[in-house]
């Protein structure tokens, strides 16, 4: 592809490097630009608004089997098998 | 009449089951008249496939040589170009839809509704948030909208029952070219699609190594099931990446579902709640996964691999 690009990458792709303490210090006196929306020239307007939160509906806890031969039972009285 | 129009999803020769579940969501938006569109080069049997589904009313094809490797770059314009007029844009929330619609969205200046579980009415949806931890309804506050349905939580429209009317379509959309399709790796398998399968079987750290993992091959192949894996197996390498259920990997609902030495952290459980029935083998009893198995068998699975494939192997013959 030509550049430039916006790219995702795969969980996977490698290793993050750990921030060390130095780093962490030195942060501190690294300055902090804040911007708004205006100054990038975007006008924000909520489109989508959460009507309300709910817990998501539990799984009944199932039966517990005690070795193969009664998991295969189980299955077939399910008609899964 | 509100138009939704639904993008399909396939390999060039046959309709996801995906595209077939997200057609079924599309059916539940009131006064719905869908129409499917098609990216294909030579897709006329394409076409007729989607036809069939029950509750489509048009199919537009977009046959052109440059979609026998479909880029999301080159099928957001001509896509926005053909949603002019509608109120919904659908997809699967698969990798494709996930590649696709937000490009759509952006060239409409519009919302993305994303993992549509449930239509309230037009525009208004209930979404998982929080790794599926809890369900959000939302509202968005004008159409047209995109969004992406999580196929787990819909059956697939019926095939075969009417044919629907296939138009060719020739959007007129500069398409860029910044893109361009390089090669493409498909990894070889005898076993079904783990997204669409009726019955899946996925090992986790338990196995303890690649070679272990093999166990779960041969239990899936005498089930004529997929092979899926927990994040922890494919981070330790014990199978490869698009193997991996859950959050971050993919998001099933299969009829049976078992777990071999999974302990069932959130993020894995969050993609597979919608599995008809979890069979879960694991020595750890207080193991979260025993919490939404529907069966549990607490014990050592190299014990139990073995004579679960033997008695399997008696009753399925």
């Amino acid at each position: 592809m030509d550049l430039p690009a916006v790219v995702t990458t795969d969980l996977r792709l490698n290793q993050p490097r750990y921030v060390k303490l130095p780093d962490i210090l030195k942060a501190k006196s690294k300055p902090l630009v804040a911007l708004t929306p205006a100054e990038l020239g975007v006008a924000l307007k909520p489109m989508l608004r959460v009507v309300k939160v709910e817990p998501p509906p539990q799984r009944q806890k199932g039966v517990m089997v005690k070795d193969a031969a009664e998991l295969v039972a189980a299955l077939k009285t399910k008609g899964l098998l | 009449m509100t138009n939704v129009l639904v993008v399909a999803e396939h390999d060039g020769r046959t309709v996801s089951s995906a595209t077939a579940r997200t057609v079924r969501c599309a059916a539940a938006i009131p006064n719905a008249e869908i129409a499917v569109v098609a990216f294909a080069a030579n897709g006329a049997a394409l076409a007729d496939q989607i036809a069939t589904l029950e509750g489509v009313r048009r199919v537009l094809l977009v046959d052109n040589a440059l979609h026998a490797h479909p880029l999301a770059a080159l099928m957001a314009p001509q896509l926005a170009e053909i949603a002019t007029g509608c109120s919904h844009v659908l997809a699967p929330a698969t990798t494709f839809g996930k590649d696709l619609l937000p490009q759509v969205a952006a060239l409409l200046g519009t919302v993305q509704v994303s993992d549509i579980m449930a239509i309230e009415t037009a525009t208004r949806f209930r979404r998982p948030i929080y790794a599926g931890n809890a369900v959000a309804t939302v509202e968005v506050a004008a159409l047209p909208l995109v969004g992406t349905v999580r196929i787990a939580s819909f059956q697939p429209a019926a095939a075969g029952a009417s044919h629907a009317p296939v138009e060719h379509v020739t959007p007129t959309a500069s398409l860029p070219t910044h893109t361009r399709f390089v090669s493409q790796t498909v990894a070889a398998g005898d076993r079904p699609d783990l997204q669409s399968a009726r019955r899946v079987v996925s090992g986790g750290r338990g196995l303890g190594s690649a070679e272990n993992f093999k166990r779960i091959d041969e239990l899936a192949a005498l089930l004529g099931a997929a092979v899926g894996a927990s994040r922890a197996a494919v981070d330790s390498g014990f199978a490869p990446n698009e193997l991996q259920v859950g959050q971050t990997g993919k998001i099933i609902a299969p009829e049976l579902y078992i777990a071999v030495g999974i302990s069932g952290a959130i993020q894995h459980l969050t993609g597979i709640k919608d599995a008809r029935t979890i069979v879960a083998i694991n020595k750890d009893a207080e193991a979260p996964i025993f919490e939404v198995a529907d069966i549990g068998l607490v014990g050592d699975l190299f014990a139990i691999l073995p004579e679960l494939n033997e008695r399997l192997a008696e009753v399925l013959r």
